[in-house]
């Protein structure tokens, strides 16, 4: 895998300029080879002709004795062209036949080469080894001119055209790939500029980049860029929101902590003092329950859901749960009933979790239910899962207002004073971690508000076997 | 004076309340921002404590409602919103003063007397009628420099007549004042401003018949 953009486009286009040119340099050797041939048959023709020419002439046919022309060999290292002679001497040579049976002129190489060897025209032997290209041609009195040049010979002309094609190529080759990687860099330039600008941004702007400025090829990637970045701004500014409104929360009792304080130390009347202070306990004790609750919230809010579960006893939880918030219902003169399905009183989660979560909704019920009334907590199993709900007989939550009310620190419109409006936050987070569902519904044939906890049916393999182990 | 705290906090409106009790001025406390819109519509209150983050109708929608129906009435801002814009928008809205949670309540009272003597045109905690002056931090009234003793009830009465001093102040108002909101339907009104008129020169404090009371320096 070749990581880098500039490298993989320089190799992919050197590697097609290569792949063109190496086919069209092996057909035109082809073509070279084919010309190099024809023209060589035409000059073995011609010469031929003025052989027979000469022949006639010098009536080389009334000759008693064979005549001989020797070929000059080149000694090592002497150059092919010398006035001695050529060293290709050895590659072309010829005969004069007057009859089949009687060679009277030959060429040195040549003189061993049978009658029969070739056929009247152009044919190919081997001689001694090598290819030659042989023309033999009848005379018009009688006697044969054949004139034979070696194909090696013809070759080297044919790869020396060859190599003269490729001498540019070669040179400009490395020269290709000098300039390839030059203008893939170049055009890369739009990408390099936009990463920079990204990279050189400060760490807290959320702006979204300007995809005018960028490559068609990337808008793509710059516009999912932003709309990350708006996504990130959003969970920025919620967090802001957040800090501005727990700082809310805090100062307000706290504000009023330090006035009961204040209306203390100046009471003239001890009645007008213990007044103050029991109101200061009470101011206090609110922003303790605030501030637990909102400790609660940032360690569920920081928990992984990755955690091993384990199958938890809801009806442990909420006998636990009512038992510590006894003092509460029995303030208010309400009672707790409860009605779990034998098969749904096991939940797959953290305990420590499904504690919290029934301690706030129980907590609710009871601060929000009507004095003297009932908080009715049921649960029921089916296939797709179970579901823990927990009913009051208060005045509800309006329909439109429902959702809202898992904001972090929103209050019931009428909710009073001492809820923190935490609570269903919690709740809610204790859920999605849990992947289980939170709703708020009416009570069916009553009135006063139905919270709604849905716990999927345990489906992945692993928490399966994990909840076999389990107790 | 009488001040409206529109405040959702049982602990800080009680502790506003006992303070204000303790400073000798009275109060009415409305627990949610419609409450406190109707109340300061149906009272003429001296002064409004107002709290942002009120449920229902949100504290800068009160002021803002405050001021479209020209309701003059003074307005101090407690809020736990310390940024700058908070209170630029506060203090554009038409808010007189912004204190920002926690606060000394040394620091409100300080405040709220500022916003008294805006009230009542004085330069000083001090105000004159004709002969009569009153101290409103020793929570003291003189005739011609001699201290009058009043019982608590008395004081409030006189104390507020004094802040209106030369208009009419309307009996159930009066009644609001010295007997909270839950008023008293028993002709106790009359029976102060009657013992109010033995220690005071009595021609200072009039009868408007079916209106209420006036309170005057001419003529004493």
């Amino acid at each position: 895998m070749i990581q880098s953009l500039r490298n993989r486009l320089t190799t992919l286009t050197v590697a097609s300029i290569a792949l063109v040119m190496l086919p069209l340099l092996a057909i035109s050797y082809v073509k070279v080879d084919e010309e190099v041939n024809e023209l060589s048959d035409a000059r073995l023709a011609q010469s031929a002709k003025t052989l027979e020419a000469l022949a006639d002439h010098l009536g080389i046919g009334t000759l008693n004795s064979r005549v001989e022309v020797p070929t000059w060999v080149r000694p090592k290292g002497a150059q092919e062209a010398t006035p001695q002679g050529h060293g290709y001497e050895t590659q072309i040579g010829f005969q004069y036949w007057t009859t089949p049976s009687e060679l009277k002129l030959a060429t040195e190489d040549m003189r061993n080469l049978a009658f029969d060897a070739a056929p009247v025209g152009f044919a190919d032997v081997v001689k001694d080894r090598r290819r030659w290209r042989v023309y033999t041609k009848i005379g018009d009195d009688g006697g044969f001119v054949r004139t034979a040049e070696r194909y090696d010979s013809r070759r080297e002309i044919a790869r020396d055209l060859l190599l003269q094609n490729m001498m540019p190529l070669v040179i400009g080759l490395p020269l290709l790939v000098f300039l390839a990687s030059w203008s893939v860099r170049r055009g890369l330039r739009p990408l390099a500029d936009t990463a920079r600008r990204i990279e050189d941004r400060a760490p807290d702007n959320t702006d979204p980049l300007d995809a005018h400025d960028a490559p068609d090829e990337i808008v793509p990637l710059v516009r999912a860029l932003n709309g990350l970045l708006q996504r990130l701004k959003r969970v920025l500014e919620s967090e802001r929101q957040l800090t501005a409104n727990a700082a809310h929360e805090l100062r307000t009792p706290l504000a009023g902590a330090l006035i009961h304080v204040e209306n203390a130390l100046a009471a003239d009347a001890t009645a007008d003092r213990d007044a103050s202070l029991s109101d200061a306990r009470g101011a206090l004790s609110r922003m303790t329950r605030l501030v637990n609750q909102m400790l609660e919230l940032a360690r569920w809010d920081s928990a992984s859901a990755a955690k091993a579960m384990t199958n938890v006893d809801l009806a442990a939880c909420l006998a636990a749960e009512s038992a510590s918030l006894a003092p509460l219902a029995a303030a208010r003169r309400m009672r707790v009933a409860s009605n779990l399905d034998d098969d749904a009183r096991r939940v797959h989660g953290w305990e420590a979790g499904l504690r919290v979560l029934v301690r706030n909704l129980l907590d609710n019920a009871l601060r929000y239910g009507a004095p003297g009334g009932v908080v009715l907590v049921e649960a029921t199993s089916d296939g797709t899962g179970t579901l823990l709900a927990v009913s009051d007989d208060g005045p509800g939550i309006d329909a439109g207002a429902r959702d809202a009310m898992f904001d972090r620190f929103q209050r019931g419109r009428d909710a009073g004073g001492e809820g923190v409006g935490l609570g269903l936050a919690i709740v809610k987070r204790i859920g999605d971690l849990h992947r289980a569902s939170v709703r708020l519904t009416d009570v069916p044939g009553g009135r006063g508000l139905r919270v709604e906890v849905r716990f999927p049916a345990v489906v992945a393999t692993h928490d399966l076997s994990r909840s076999r182990v389990a107790p | 004076m009488h001040v409206l705290i529109a405040e959702d906090d049982p602990h800080l409106g009680r502790g506003l309340e006992a303070a204000i009790r303790r400073w000798g001025d009275t109060s009415e406390w409305a627990r949610d921002g419609a409450s406190a819109l109707a109340l300061s519509k149906a009272v003429p209150f001296d002064l409004i404590l107002l709290d942002l983050g009120l449920p229902r109708v949100a504290g800068l929608d009160v002021l803002s409602t405050l001021k479209r129906e020209r309701n003059a009435v003074p307005v101090i801002i407690i809020t736990a919103r310390d940024a700058l814009d908070d209170r630029i928008r506060g203090l554009d809205g038409g808010a007189d003063d912004y204190l920002v949670k926690p606060f000394e309540l040394e620091e409100l009272a300080a405040r709220m007397r500022s916003v008294r003597r805006r009230v009542t045109k004085s330069e000083t905690c001090n105000i004159e009628v004709g002969r009569l002056s009153i101290d409103t931090r020793t929570r003291e009234a003189r005739v011609d420099g001699a201290v009058v003793a009043l019982s608590r009830l008395e004081y409030l009465l006189l104390q507020t007549l004094a802040e209106r001093a030369g208009r009419v102040v309307a009996r159930d108002f009066l009644e609001r004042v010295l007997y909270g909101d839950a008023g008293d339907s028993s002709n106790a009104l009359e029976v102060h401003v009657h013992s109010l008129r033995r220690k005071i020169p009595a021609e200072m404090i009039r009868t408007a018949r079916g209106l209420g009371y006036l309170l005057t320096g001419e003529g004493a």
